[in-house]
């Protein structure tokens, strides 16, 4: 049966699209889906990358569960990431607040805020290893000054997360500042004369119309944070590789100590697996709190 | 006294002066219009009494009280937005008792006043939807109701209808005419459209480049303009106005640098000359547009004064050549200023008794 030229073009217009998305797709599929199922695979195992892969079921987690050192570095990633999330979207709220007024000092206060954010992460950790030194930093120099005892920082076990936990603060902060900025700005001023009409006083303003208006930003940005904040890797490379006594091992670095230095890869592809679950789980809470809390105009 | 007095309000925005040396003293119950051109400061007068904007100089005064230094919130006014405002994040509901919580009035109280705002303005079924499912004709009504449950003595209402479709603003001018006689306050509204100012305001105060140009109810600035903005701000189409100058059929009677004007509608197109006893002005003419809009139709006419716009009502004229003739208490006189003077009946009779005295 021969096909009439209409029939052909309608099949060459539905061909193409799916054509264009082949290429991402592929790298998709190679870069993405490939790995994660062969992560899945491997957490079934037992491999130091020399010898072959044994099968030993779920052996990995059980171990998983019964190890005191994972169960520290859950408590450190969660510790890490809560105070992190915390801290720099209270800040960067306060700030964005504060800077609502479009003067020129505040321009000039948010490109300062900003510039952390566009210096790679890296350089931010190696200068931040030097400020906080115990012995010759500036921080402790800064501490010396107004008559406070040093603080041994990234030395000190009880300190050592806290002070990656500053760092990243100071880092985030710039964007977080810069979106919740836009936000704000992006509020009609006839709702707050409405408000005033209405005799609302402040905190109701606050509360009822700047916060629930930026609601969905601040959403966005409170997965943003977490997910970033999950995946913390150079910082503590660069900054305590995991010590004093595994004090600052989040998640992420315990994968790659595992797997590369350790060649347990098998465990650490079972660890790699929960992370993926959690951070599986928080994205699909995030969009169902989404579809029912959040105003979108 | 009540009502609302306004006393030398002046405002500027940087170099700019939006309002000059206002006063107005608007009546209690009345339907004020605030009319002008966008750029008037129809707007920021509209705010200065709702106190969202502060007055350079002058003062306010709303029921006899000065309430310079009052917050918009104690004013006792209501005010409706043009694009009205409502919290797109609240309910129609919550947007309605959000002043009324404000006010820490009792829930059951709130509860009866709501339930009676919503039967009033039909939004029942839509209580628990946010603003942003509503149509436009109903987001208006949830502003307004807004505004009524506060039971405010001033309605202030800043251009409430330019949102809406044609058909829908002709329903809602008359619901706002029925509002305003069933809550008696007073209501103050700006708007640019002169037939919303006709049809609903008891007062008009037409406003022209920060200045308050006349104040007097609609169909006494229509009749009685007094100057030429005014002339030709209302009525559509706009007054005919001309210069007196040499050649003009006119010169004899007024002086040179005034100005005439008379109203489209009220110029006759006749078959012959008829000497009658009331003075009229004759001109020969030619129509070279025609606008047939059905029920009425609008002609330009070339005649030795200049083109004359023309409005009949049901006939229509299909020859070219036309005689038209406009009575002398039609037409309206001006002086150099642009400001009225008399209609040209009267104002042949002053200037024949100034004669006689001369």
């Amino acid at each position: 049966m021969k096909k009439t030229n209409s029939e052909l073009k309608i099949e060459k217009q539905t061909a193409a699209p799916y054509l264009f998305i082949l290429v991402p797709f592929i790298l998709m599929a190679v870069f993405y889906l490939y790995p994660i199922f062969y992560m899945v695979y491997l957490s079934f195992f037992k491999w130091n990358m020399m010898k072959p892969k044994k099968f030993i079921g779920l052996h990995n987690y059980i171990q998983i569960f019964h190890d005191p050192d994972v169960w520290q570095i859950g408590r450190n990633t969660c510790y890490y990431m809560i105070f992190t999330v915390a801290f720099s979207l209270i800040l960067s709220l306060l700030l964005a607040l504060y800077l609502k007024e479009n003067t020129r000092t505040n321009r000039f206060i948010q490109s300062c805020i900003f510039s952390p954010y566009i210096i790679p992460l890296v350089s931010v950790a190696f200068i931040w290893t030097w400020i906080m030194d115990s012995d010759f930093g500036l921080l402790n120099y800064l501490l010396s000054c107004i008559g406070l005892k040093p603080v041994k920082w990234l030395n000190d076990p009880d300190m050592a997360l806290t002070s990656l936990v500053i760092v990243s603060v100071w880092k985030n902060i710039g964007y977080n500042t810069i979106i919740i900025s836009s936000a704000l700005a992006g509020i009609p001023k006839y709702l707050y004369e409405a408000a005033e009409l209405d005799e609302a006083n402040p905190v109701t303003v606050f509360f009822k119309i700047t916060i629930k208006m930026i609601s969905p930003t601040m959403f966005f940005l409170l997965l943003v944070n977490i997910i970033s904040a999950f995946k913390a890797f150079e910082i503590v490379q660069i900054m305590t590789l995991g010590g004093p006594q595994n004090s600052t091992n989040t998640i992420v670095y315990a994968i790659y100590q595992y797997g590369f230095k350790f060649y347990k890869i098998g465990f650490a592809s079972a660890l790699g697996v929960i992370l993926l679950i959690v951070i599986s789980i928080l994205t699909y809470l995030y969009f169902k709190l989404l579809k029912s809390n959040i105003h979108y105009q | 006294m009540s009502g609302i007095e306004l006393k030398s309000i002046n405002k500027n925005f940087g170099d700019k002066t939006v309002l000059k040396d206002i006063s107005l003293n608007i009546k209690e119950k009345s339907f004020t219009v605030l009319l002008g051109p966008s750029g008037c400061g129809k707007s920021t007068l509209l705010r200065i009494i709702s106190g969202l904007e502060h007055q350079d100089s002058g003062s306010v005064f709303i029921n006899g009280k000065c309430v310079d230094n009052a917050k918009p919130g104690k004013r006792k006014i209501a005010m409706v937005f043009q694009n009205y405002a409502l919290y797109p994040t609240m309910s129609v509901r919550e947007n309605i008792e959000f002043g009324l919580k404000n006010k820490k009035i009792p829930k059951e109280k709130r509860n009866t006043l709501i339930e009676e705002i919503m039967t009033t303005v039909g939004l029942q079924e839509h209580q628990h939807k946010k603003p942003q499912y509503l149509s436009g004709g109903e987001r208006q009504r949830v502003a307004l109701a807004r505004a009524m449950v506060k039971e405010p003595d001033v309605f202030l209402m800043d251009e409430p209808l330019s949102n809406l479709d044609a058909k829908l603003r002709n329903q809602m001018r008359r619901e706002l005419i029925e509002l305003h006689k069933k809550t008696k306050a007073t209501f103050i509204y700006v708007t640019h459209d002169q037939l919303e100012a006709m049809s609903m305001g008891t007062d008009v105060a037409l406003l022209n480049a920060g200045t308050v140009q006349q104040f007097d109810t609609p169909l006494n600035i229509y009749q009685d303009p007094a100057n030429i903005f005014t002339a030709k701000f209302l009525g559509n189409p706009s007054m005919n106005i001309f210069k007196v100058a040499d050649n003009f059929p006119l010169k004899e009677l007024i002086q040179e640098g005034e100005f005439i004007g008379f109203r489209p509608e009220k110029v006759k197109i006749i078959e012959i000359e008829k000497s009658e006893k009331e003075k009229s002005l004759y001109l020969n003419g030619e129509i070279i547009i025609r606008e047939m809009l059905g029920s009425e139709s609008i002609y330009d006419i070339e005649t030795e004064m200049g083109i004359i716009r023309v409005k009949l009502q049901e006939e229509n004229i299909f020859k070219d050549k036309v005689k038209l003739k406009i009575k002398y208490k039609n037409i309206v006189v001006f002086d150099k200023e642009k400001n009225h003077i008399n209609t040209l009946d009267a104002y042949i009779n002053s200037e024949g008794k100034n004669h006689e005295k001369n």
